[in-house]
């Protein structure tokens, strides 16, 4: 049943119609709600998309599949099976945000809500830095890749891929740096399925428990030429193997369980990004 | 001696003086003030003394509650001041927590300047009881004298809370008592011939209730949502009680079983992932054991499986084929209005299915109108209900 459902969060991520309009540049990065030192509530920007976490309620990820405008706010539709919605303005010096109820029909927005008013913050608070960078980042690779992938020109989706994922800056993509994708598609994938903060910090350490063997894995299969990591040649020549790469559970069952979660959800990114 | 030049000028002041005090003595004896009536209120009894009136014999009207906002705690005393008055003769009666009243008749107030309610003679027995469980013990009643006299409560305007102790203070010469306890649910609990001279706590905990029936109810989610909360709680509570579901959930398709100990009516509430809500009032859970949560369960008249029953005529099912979640569904008799929305407070979301069974039991044929989130309506008019087919809305 979760496999089930993280295929379908990421088959639905990778769903995003190519006309999206993207969040106005100003508007995005991090927004806070509450005192900036202990902030309540944190919401994040890109540019086609909305991530809320908060310390108690269940998080919320907002692909957007498409933008208009609505009454003065920009009204965005978000993939997946409830197409969830986010409207959004900007304010003095801040943001306002309305998620409307999921029985509230559209022709009667944006209604009476009350909007969530955020702010700008000096620095993210390291506890919300240390749980959801790595996440957030890997949301905005994600749009990256979509736009590399979508665009049918031969090798580039691949070489998104390295380019995303290299962090070392040699273009190539080590096994450190393939369970930091690992690790950044947990986190995307919990929450996008409404995680509260705890499942969040819970799957993105799953997802490092089971990252690291999984890029083992990943690199033993892709990696021909035996140098310890993955190029875009090798990535975009073998994408196959890239997919079966889950290979043999191994270890305590919850590390089977994480591996194959982990290793499942990045075939489907994989398999998902090379196949469109 | 005062020197005579001084005498002589001081002498006629002195005689006006004099004079003048003779004058208005008479009349300053006639007009002198009533003294200050005070006495001396003593609650030798087990209960607070809540109020107290104090009214000349046979008065219509008692007055002012003497003790204001004042209580007397047992064994405390309370200074009463009635003011400038010259009558010595009153009515005085106490009001207990209780409610209960007892009144002195004809007090001479001027002779006797304390006024005792209860028998100091008494020895006072204090007594922890403790409520070990997890219901409001409402009333507490001690009787020496057997259940023909259990006499006031001794709680008065009080509770002991779930977990919480209570000092009861009782003023008798006897030291063996029937104790009952009262809880909010308006049973029971007596415990007899307790010995409080020799033991000063006792303990209620409801261990020596006969339990209630407990009767096994079945939950089904045919919901097109994950039921995050179920609670089950008597029609007569307040409280909706634990989550029967605990740290679980109930997922679309599953079962879930709940012990319920109580009486056959219920109120259920059911709680889904987005927050939504529904609730059921007064459900007979003798009749339904299985309850199955779907789309309009709470209107519906049968509650039951009904599964096998749809299945082998053939239930009908709405398909979400549109682009953006179905936000209401109607199905009501040709020509007939459009009834409760079938989705209560779920949608049904893309590409998803729900059973939508008839409006009436013995009537298959309905008018179904599916409205889409932007507002849209796609209707289907005189559609069989229990056809078995899936009705597909784009």
């Amino acid at each position: 049943m979760k496999k089930t459902l993280l295929a379908c969060a990421i088959t639905a991520a990778l769903a995003l119609p190519a006309t999206a309009q993207g969040v106005p540049e100003r508007l995005r990065g991090a927004w806070f709600a509450g005192d900036c030192a202990d902030p309540t509530a944190m919401l994040v920007m890109t540019g086609r998309a909305a991530a809320r976490v908060e310390a108690e309620a269940p998080a919320r990820l907002v692909r957007f599949r498409e933008t208009r405008e609505l009454s003065g706010w920009t009204f965005a539709t978000g993939v997946g099976a409830e197409a969830p919605r986010l409207l959004y303005r900007a304010a003095d010096e801040g943001l306002e945000t309305i998620e409307p109820e999921a029985k509230t029909r559209d022709d009667r927005l944006p209604g009476d809500a009350r909007p969530s008013v955020w702010r700008r913050c000096p620095a993210t608070p390291p506890l919300l830095a240390a749980l959801h960078g790595e996440g957030i980042a890997f949301l905005a690779a994600l749009e990256h890749l979509e736009a590399a992938c979508g665009s049918g020109t031969p090798g580039a989706c691949a070489t998104a891929i390295v380019q995303q994922g290299d962090i070392s800056g040699d273009s190539l993509l080590s096994v450190a740096e393939v369970a930091r994708l690992v690790r950044g598609a947990s986190w995307v994938v919990a929450a996008q399925e409404g995680s509260t903060q705890d499942v969040l910090f819970g799957a993105v350490g799953i997802g490092g428990l089971a990252g690291v063997v999984t890029a083992r894995l990943l690199m033993d299969s892709v990696d021909y030429d035996g140098d310890g990591k993955i190029s875009a040649g090798e990535l975009g020549t073998d994408a196959a193997n890239f997919a079966r790469a889950t290979g043999t559970p191994a270890g305590t069952p919850l590390r089977t369980q994480g591996l194959t979660e982990s290793a499942g959800m990045l075939r489907g990114l994989v398999d998902g990004l090379l196949g469109r | 001696m005062l020197p005579s030049r001084f005498r002589r000028m001081i002498a006629p002041a002195l005689r006006t003086l004099l004079l003048t005090l003779l004058a208005i003595g008479p009349a300053m004896a006639q007009g002198q003030q009533p003294p200050n009536r005070e006495f001396t209120v003593q609650n030798e009894t087990d209960l607070i003394l809540r109020e107290l009136y104090v009214a000349p014999p046979n008065a219509a009207d008692r007055g002012p509650d003497r003790l204001g906002a004042d209580t007397v705690a047992p064994g405390a005393n309370f200074r009463v001041r009635l003011g400038r008055t010259r009558d010595c003769v009153f009515d005085v009666t106490a009001i207990y927590g209780d409610g209960t009243e007892e009144a002195r008749r004809r007090v001479d107030l001027c002779r006797n300047q304390r006024v005792v309610f209860g028998d100091p003679g008494l020895p006072t027995l204090d007594v922890t009881v403790a409520n070990r469980s997890r219901m409001v013990l409402r009333e507490l009643y001690a009787s020496a004298r057997g259940p023909s006299a259990w006499g006031p409560d001794r709680l008065g305007a009080t509770v002991i809370e779930a977990d919480s102790e209570f000092r009861m203070r009782l003023r008798s010469r006897d030291c063996v008592f029937d104790v009952r306890a009262v809880y909010e649910d308006d049973r029971e609990e007596v415990k007899e011939r307790v010995d409080l001279c020799a033991n000063r706590a006792i303990t209620f905990d409801r261990s020596t209730l006969p339990r209630p029936p407990s009767r096994t109810l079945v939950f089904l989610n045919r919901h097109v949502s994950t039921v995050q909360e179920v609670y089950v709680s008597a029609s007569t509570e307040s409280d909706w009680g634990p989550d029967r579901l605990g740290t679980t959930t109930l997922p679309v398709g599953g079962e879930s079983t709940t012990a319920v100990e109580g009486e056959c009516e219920m109120d259920i509430r059911v709680v889904f992932p987005n927050g939504g809500a529904e609730e059921r009032r007064e459900v007979d859970i003798c009749a339904n054991p299985r309850i199955v949560l779907r789309p309009g369960w709470v209107a519906m008249e049968e509650l039951d499986d009904g599964s096998a029953a749809t299945s082998s005529t053939g239930a009908t099912r709405v398909r979400n084929a549109g682009r953006l979640p179905v936000v209401e569904i109607y199905a009501a008799p040709p020509g007939a209005p459009r009834g409760e929305d079938r989705l209560g407070a779920d949608i049904l979301p893309i590409g998803e299915s729900v059973e939508v069974g008839p409006p009436d039991a013995n009537a298959c044929a309905a008018d179904l109108v599916v409205v889409f989130r932007d507002g849209r309506e796609v209707s289907r008019l005189g559609v069989d209900l229990c056809s078995g087919e899936e009705i597909e809305v784009r």
